[in-house]
């Protein structure tokens, strides 16, 4: 087999939370604020790790975002990836998870030659879990959501993932794309000299809209389908009542409780 | 600061927070060193920070180093103890002083963790007046015969080298001193009890004995007759990554009292809202601001290669105090549960009294700071 190509995409995240953070039009303002590595991300990139200590090849690490994000894309390399290429380009910003999927989907086929493409299962910040399938959907490739743990033999994939009370086994073929969910375990400790290393001598490679061939209409801000009307807030409140009364008055209310909130099919 | 430092401090953070919190308390209370973490500590060059890459090292600035140390001290001081006296003290004068074979043959063990340093100065009647230590090191065929009780030994218990100050030159009463490494397994080498200390509780202080040991030549760093001039040397080093540690107890102390005023409630109000908590938490707030810059300045002077000895004497000495006062003021506002081993506040006041005393006292700091002062207004 030929030697695999694993990419890795990456998202720099608000380290506060989103809401404090927003433009006008309810975009993050990530000038203004802390950027992190996604934690999801983080733990694509440790699969890729893993993969490749077992099957060889090279770990590409891939990133949309402003000029800023350069800096995850070093963590990336401190974290083991061979080759980072951030996307970036005034005409990216404010596109949605559409956008996003063409955008790295161009880079992804710039790149060519991958087995497999790994995306954190959710970010931090915006949380949608769109960008991977939308993205699969686009490079026509199989994919399957939140997976923890990946083997791979012969041309196809073995994947597992948590579902609700019970474990699932896919088995798929390459080139595929996987999110992936938080890993149960500690990723391993990064070295210092290598962080140092990834943010004092090792390149990271800036595509614009341009190299990647694509129209000022299909990226960013005009390319999205979707727009963010509000951003506000978003309070869990938990309300709790006594129930009083002999057990048939107790449990008549409870039952008509649990009706109203549509906890109970009424079948 | 720089994306870099930014990334590094994220790094340490996330070690200190998931692997070292979860066992802090339990460290400081079984007074043990925490060798299930050595794995990933030695992973992340704990133990060779700013080591030249060419012996394992990390190779970081003297302003990243400053980072590390204050993240690690912001969760276990006990552990930044260790990794902050194993490179400033004891690595930082082989690497310094050393020449090209001592380099090659000591330095990789240390960068890797695998054999840990110690730095010894300190005897029963020595401590502050440098020049009273009494170890005698008395030239031979070959070797040094050492006898030394050097007490207080930072990683005394665990060290697989320790850079010993003693009298190399018996007929130099005044001069005559010399560095010497001494190796785990020599001769007369013996570790004391561990001893039992108020706070720093996960680092195994003990008392080093060299009872006629036989220290080969080769094993002299520099030359006799400098011992003092690199002990001060590497002590202004040493303070540097102390008033680091220090800086971080004190942010952990503020971050706990933060959190603690916030879920606190009474009088139907978190205590967070009173007045009088608020300005105990707005001063440490700010003073830990102006620790922080008296700090990173004295890093970023070493770094540029400038004199940073008075810089360092007065970052050490303030943000010792400081640390003292910052975990004061946190046991203060947790009140009664501040005086509780349920919550970390009482460890990290125990941990910050003994940053007003080693690397040099706050009055030996003053009387640095002041000779300078001296010297400058005296012409």
């Amino acid at each position: 087999m030929t030697s695999h190509g694993w990419v890795v995409c990456v998202k720099q995240v608000p380290r506060e939370p989103v809401f404090k953070r927003v433009d006008t039009y309810f975009r993050v303002d990530r000038d203004r604020t802390e950027g992190i590595l996604n934690p999801a991300d983080r733990d694509a990139l440790e699969m890729a790790r893993e993969l490749r200590e077992k099957h060889g090849g090279r770990i590409v690490a891939i990133s949309m975002g402003p000029p800023q994000a350069e800096e995850v894309l070093r963590e990336a390399l401190a974290c083991g990836a061979d080759r980072a290429v951030l996307l970036s380009d005034p005409a990216f910003a404010g596109a949605d998870t559409l956008a996003t999927a063409r955008t790295l989907a161009a880079a992804i086929r710039k790149l060519g030659g991958f087995s497999l493409v790994l995306c954190g299962a959710r970010t931090l910040d915006s949380d949608t879990g769109q960008v991977g399938p939308q993205l699969a959907e686009m490079l026509d490739i199989a994919m399957a959501s939140r997976a923890d743990r990946v083997s791979c033999r012969e041309g196809s994939l073995r994947v597992e993932r948590r579902m609700d009370g019970f474990r699932e086994t896919l088995e798929m073929p390459l080139p595929a794309l996987l999110t992936v969910e938080r890993l149960q375990r500690t990723p391993a400790a990064v070295s210092l000299q290598s962080l140092e290393r990834a943010f004092d001598g090792l390149p990271v490679e800036r595509w614009t809209r341009e190299d990647l061939g694509l129209e000022p209409g299909e990226v960013g801000w005009e390319g999205s389908a979707t727009w963010a009307k509000d951003v506000c807030l978003w309070e869990r409140k938990r309300s709790g009542e006594r129930v009083e009364g002999d057990v048939q008055t107790a449990v008549d209310r409870i039952l008509s409780v649990l009706l109203e909130h549509n906890t109970l099919s009424d079948s | 600061m720089g994306r870099k430092q930014n990334a590094i401090r994220r790094t340490v953070r996330e070690f200190a927070e998931h692997r070292l919190a979860p066992v802090a308390h339990e460290l400081d209370q079984q007074a043990r060193f925490p060798w299930e973490l050595m794995e990933p500590m030695k992973t992340m060059n704990l133990f060779g920070l700013q080591a030249a890459p060419q012996w394992g090292g990390a190779g970081l600035d003297t302003v990243s180093y400053v980072i590390v140390i204050e993240e690690l001290s912001r969760v276990c001081a006990g552990v930044a103890l260790a990794v902050t006296v194993h490179n400033s003290v004891s690595l930082f004068p082989i690497e310094a002083f050393g020449d090209a074979e001592q380099k090659g043959r000591l330095l990789p063990g240390m960068c890797s963790g695998d054999r840990i340093g110690a730095f010894c100065l300190t005897e029963p009647n020595a401590g502050s007046d440098i020049s009273s230590v009494e170890a005698s090191a008395v030239p031979e065929d070959g070797h040094y015969r050492l006898n030394a009780n050097k007490v207080w030994v930072t990683n005394g218990a665990i060290a697989d080298v320790a850079v010993v100050l003693a009298r190399t030159d018996p007929g130099d009463r005044k001069r005559g001193f010399g560095l010497l490494v001494v190796e785990r397994g020599m001769q007369g080498f013996s570790v004391g009890p561990l001893e039992d200390l108020c706070g720093m509780r996960a680092n195994p202080v003990a008392a080093l004995i060299m009872n006629d040991c036989p220290v080969p030549r080769k094993n002299l760093l520099g030359r006799s007759g400098d011992g003092i001039r690199m002990a001060l040397q590497t002590l202004d080093v040493g303070r540097v990554g102390i008033a680091a540690q220090a800086l971080g107890i004190a942010q952990g102390s503020l971050d706990a009292s933060v959190e603690y005023a916030a879920q606190r409630r009474q009088f139907k109000s978190p205590i967070l809202q009173f007045q009088s908590v608020q300005n105990m938490l707005a001063d440490t707030a700010t003073e830990l601001d102006a620790a922080r810059l008296l700090v990173y300045r004295a890093a970023w002077l070493r770094d540029s290669g400038a004199a940073f000895s008075d810089a360092s004497a007065k970052a050490k000495l303030y943000a010792s105090e400081l640390a003292t006062r910052a975990a004061s003021r946190g046991v203060q506002i947790h009140g009664g549960y501040g005086y509780s081993k349920s919550y970390p506040i009482e460890r990290y006041w125990r941990d910050a009294r003994i940053t007003e005393i080693y690397e040099g006292t706050s009055e030996m700091q003053r009387l640095v700071i002041a000779r300078g002062l001296a010297r400058e207004g005296g012409g």
